[in-house]
Order: C-alpha cells, then structure tokens, then sequence
C-alpha cells in the first residue's frame, strides 16, 4: 500500500496532444517521488512546454491521465488545479506589471478573494503573518528595498526571482518551472540555485523544464529526457550524461 | 449664493463623476473596456423613470435602478467573461445599440422615442429636492460615497485580484484565483453605480428620452477615464471636472447651437485621439494603454 500511494503523488500516465497535424506528445508517461527536483531536458520542440500547459490545466490534453496525491486532475480548470497545490512558474517572467512587488506576492498568499467575509480585506493578523512571510522569502535576494517598486520597473532578472518567490509563497505541494534561469545572469542563477535548493531541504517538490544543462545537472535528484513528444530516458544526471541515446537525441552529432 | 447656472455644471460634473469613476473600475481596474457603459447609464435612468411614474418610493427607485442594472451587467459577464478583452468589447458596444433600439421599440414602458416625462425627484423632506440646490448636496452625497467605496474596494484584496485579471489573466489563474467570478463580480459593481448615476441623472432633469444615450454619447466618458489615466481615482476627479466644463468654453463664444453640438462630439474625438496619440497615460495613469 505504501508503495502505490508514493506513486502516486504525481504521476503523468500516458498523455497525448497533438494539434492540428503535428503531435507535441505522444503517449509522455513518468512519475516523480515527492521531496525531489527532478527536470525535463530535450531539444526544442520535444513538448516540454506543452506537457507543462497540459499539466497546469492551460490545455486539454487528447488522452492520458495525470495523477496528483491519487486524484485525476487531468479535466480541471488552471485555478483549480493551481489550488490543489500545483505552483507554476512560466517560461517568460509574467508579473503583475502595473502592481508593486508586495501586491504581486501578496496575491500569491490572499485566497477567496472574491468571497464576501473578505470582500474588504483580511483580518489584521492574517495580514501581519503575510508580511513577514514576504519579508523574510525576500531576505538575501537583494530585494527588499524593491518591495514597493512598480513590477513592470524591475530588471527581467529580479521580475524573474520575484515571480519564482511568489510561486513558492502560493500554497502547494508541487512547484513546477518553465526554465527558471532562462535570460538570467550568472549571480542571479547561483541565488535561485540556492532557493531551490533550499526549499527541497524543506521537503518541497520540484519538477522543472532547463535548456541550461549545467544548471540542470547541479540541482537535480532525477532528468527525464524527452524527446518528440516522450520521454525517452531517466535517471540520475552523471547516468544521464553517459547514456547513449541521450547522448544522440540530445547533445546531437 | 449659487448662481443656479453654476449650480447645474456641479451637479453634471458629480452625476458624470460617479459614471466615470464606475467605468475605471471594470475598464481601468478590472482591464474590461465597456463599450456599453452608457447603455448601463440609460438602463438605471429607465429604470428610475419608470419606477417614479408608477409611485414607487423613492429609495426603491434607487434600489431598483442600481441593483437592476447590476443584474444587467452581471449577465452581460457571465456571457462575455470568457472572452479576450477585444471581443468583451465589441459585445458591449453592440449591446449599446441593443439597448437603444429596445428603448425605441418597447413603447408600453419607455414611452419609445417621446421619451418619458414626468419623472418625479425623491420626495422625502417636503420635496426639497425640488430646489436644485439640495439637489446638488443630494449627488454630492452619492459622489462622496462613490468615491470613497471605489477607492476602498480596490485596495482591498478583491480589488487587488481585479487589477491582476487586468494585468494577466492567466498568471492570475496559474494562483488559482477564479478570473471569471472577479470578472463578474467587478461590472457587476461597475453597474451598480454606473445605474445609480442614471437614476441621479433621470430624478435631474426629470425627462429622459433614447437621445441622451447613444454611443456617441461613450465619447465624453472615454475621454474622462483616458485623460484621468486608466486606474487612477484622483485623475478621474480632475479630468472629470476639466472635459465637462470645457465645451462651456465654446457657450461664452457664442456660436449657433447646430454647431455647438457637433462642435463638442468633434472636441472630445480630437482629444481622444491626441491622448493616445500623444499621452496615453493621462494625468496620472498607473497602468500603461495596451
């Protein structure tokens, strides 16, 4: 028994999409152990995103399942898949451009909204907790001056960290990322290491797209290797970097 | 005293105010450009004249105005709510012309093109509102109200969660707000007031015919908001105040009414047309024109 349900804590089962003609996936099954980073390399055009868009709820896919704490979410709407604890970053920074960076990660921790009890804000203590949570998710990244600065002001590199700070503030058992240094300076790169990092320490669960192949390898517990629109290997980066036809498919002749 | 003159460019600016401040809400706050934010106008005014010449008491008037516009708006997106943007617009502005060819056409109740007289002003206080001073404190009440109610609302998380659906509406989604119940919930607000301010406008000039609400009329709003900068409150006071007396202007020089009406819809076009053109932010816009 213990075994199935930790298999079942995030399982992709067999998911094809295919629009208009072209198939962006055909038949992409894995799983992912919870408390891990695993990522997703491939050459462009291999369906990363897609099974990224497929996951999140963005699209339907054709068939298959995708399995998250033992409950099919395969037909769910994005808010609701996001609030069963599915956190997305995506592949270009997408702030909230004309709100400030606290209002931003604020976003990340108010929930129903749009209920009447708090039609006109949170209680005061609810609203303290979530200040600190920011103040101290903000510490060491260089942007605590920033926090009330316009969003759409910031560099692409701090709109970049501030956005994977909201994903982690936002409820979830499962943080997923579309390239997350994509676009990022070196210094930068080391800081959302260490965040990732960090917060897999704190038995957090990763999975994430990365054309960076050193970035890649230096986090991961588990790469997947995808390729025309399934994967195509596993395993662990140093087996990964031997593997033939990874090796083939991917860094190419 | 109050030259009465004087008397009624406040009370157009404060009914204007309370339209204007509603439509920054759902289009500058909430990124719903309603076309049709004049027909919502029309509908609260209908609604007021209607309920008045069939005796209802005046704060049921109020009330039916406000929340049956609400409810107009409220439909109007939970039809469109999961459109994109531009065709949530164009819906709104076909509903404009929806709005007026019923008002010409269902005759039992609006009277159809003669338009209805006889709209009766709230009669609390020996009919003081009769006099158009008290009736200026009257709107300057619901202005006050208007005013401090938007203000409040988008500060508060909802208002928060408004302004992220105008931003993206996807990255909104992605932190599992409910994009489409903000999306109703903000016109449907948007409606309530913008059907108070009709209501305002009907007890005003007690006679309302399908003239005043054409969608040339959208013109003068969409300037205000524009030149104020889409979601800011401050600069919808402002601009609100600048574009309704401007035309004034034009009365002093005395020109012939034939062109004295043209003259004004071509003033806010070119005026529209130079602020995109030229300052698409406004006044003090926090939110760039997309």
């Amino acid at each position: 028994m213990a075994k199935s349900s930790y298999n079942k804590f995030f399982e992709i089962n067999d998911i094809h999409k295919h629009f208009s003609g072209a198939k962006a996936l055909s038949g992409c099954s894995f799983a992912i152990k919870k408390g891990t980073i695993s990522v997703i390399i491939g050459p462009n055009g291999a369906g990363k995103s897609t099974l990224f868009n497929v996951i999140s709820g963005l699209l339907r896919p054709d068939s298959g399942k995708i399995i998250f704490n033992n409950t099919d979410i395969t037909k769910n709407a994005p808010e609701k898949i996001a609030r069963l604890g599915i956190s997305r970053v995506f592949q270009k920074a997408r702030l909230f451009d004309n709100l400030t960076v606290r209002d931003n990660l604020l976003l990340a921790l108010n929930n129903n909204e749009t209920s009447m009890a708090n039609l006109f804000g949170v209680p005061k203590n609810v609203a303290q907790k979530h200040m600190l949570e920011i103040s101290s998710s903000l510490e060491g990244l260089g942007l605590t001056s920033s926090i009330d600065k316009i969003a759409r002001d910031l560099s692409y590199g701090q709109q970049r960290l501030v956005e994977i700070v909201r994903a982690i503030l936002f409820p979830h058992s499962i943080l997923i990322l579309d390239e997350p240094v994509n676009g990022v300076a070196q210094k930068l790169k080391d800081k959302i290491r260490d965040m990732l990092l960090r917060q897999k320490e704190l038995g957090d669960t990763i999975l994430m797209i990365e054309h960076n192949i050193d970035f890649a390898f230096s986090v991961a517990d588990t790469v997947f290797v995808m390729d025309k629109g399934k994967i195509i290997a596993k395993g662990s980066p140093t087996s990964i970097r031997n593997n033939k036809t990874v090796i083939d498919a991917y860094f190419g002749n | 005293m109050l030259s009465s003159y004087f008397i009624h460019l406040l009370i157009t600016i404060g009914i204007y105010l309370v339209s204007a401040l509603s439509l920054q809400l759902a289009c500058g706050f909430s990124g719903m450009l309603n076309f049709g934010h004049i027909s919502f106008f029309c509908i609260g005014a209908y609604i007021y004249g209607y309920m008045t010449i069939i005796g209802a008491p005046f704060w049921l008037c109020f009330l039916a105005a406000s929340a049956g516009t609400a409810l107009v708006a409220m439909v109007i997106a939970m039809l469109t709510g999961k459109l994109r943007g531009d065709y949530f617009s164009l819906t709104t502005l076909g509903f404009s012309y929806f709005v007026i060819a019923t008002i010409l056409n269902w005759r039992e109740v609006t009277n159809g093109p003669l338009g209805l007289p006889g709209i009766l002003r709230p009669d609390f206080l020996n009919n003081i509102l009769n006099d158009d001073r008290y009736f200026l404190m009257f709107v300057l009440v619901g202005v006050i109200l208007t005013y401090f109610f938007v203000s409040r609302l988008v500060a508060s998380p909802l208002g928060k969660v408004m302004q992220a659906v105008r931003d993206d509406e996807l990255a909104a989604k992605i932190l599992g707000k409910n994009t489409y119940k903000t999306k109703i919930i903000s016109l449907s607000i948007s409606g309530f007031l913008v059907g108070f301010a009709g209501s305002l406008y009907a007890a005003y000039v007690m006679y309302i015919g399908p003239g005043g609400f054409y969608a040339s009329e959208m013109l003068l709003l969409l300037c205000i908001v524009i030149f104020g900068g889409l979601a800011s409150i401050r600069g919808t006071v402002i601009s609100t105040m600048i574009l309704v007396l401007l035309p004034e202007i034009m009365r002093f020089v005395s020109l012939p009414t034939t062109i004295l009406g043209p003259g004004r819809q071509v003033l806010y076009s070119v005026l529209l047309l130079a602020l995109i053109v030229y300052k698409p932010r406004g006044i003090d816009g926090k939110v760039e024109l997309q």
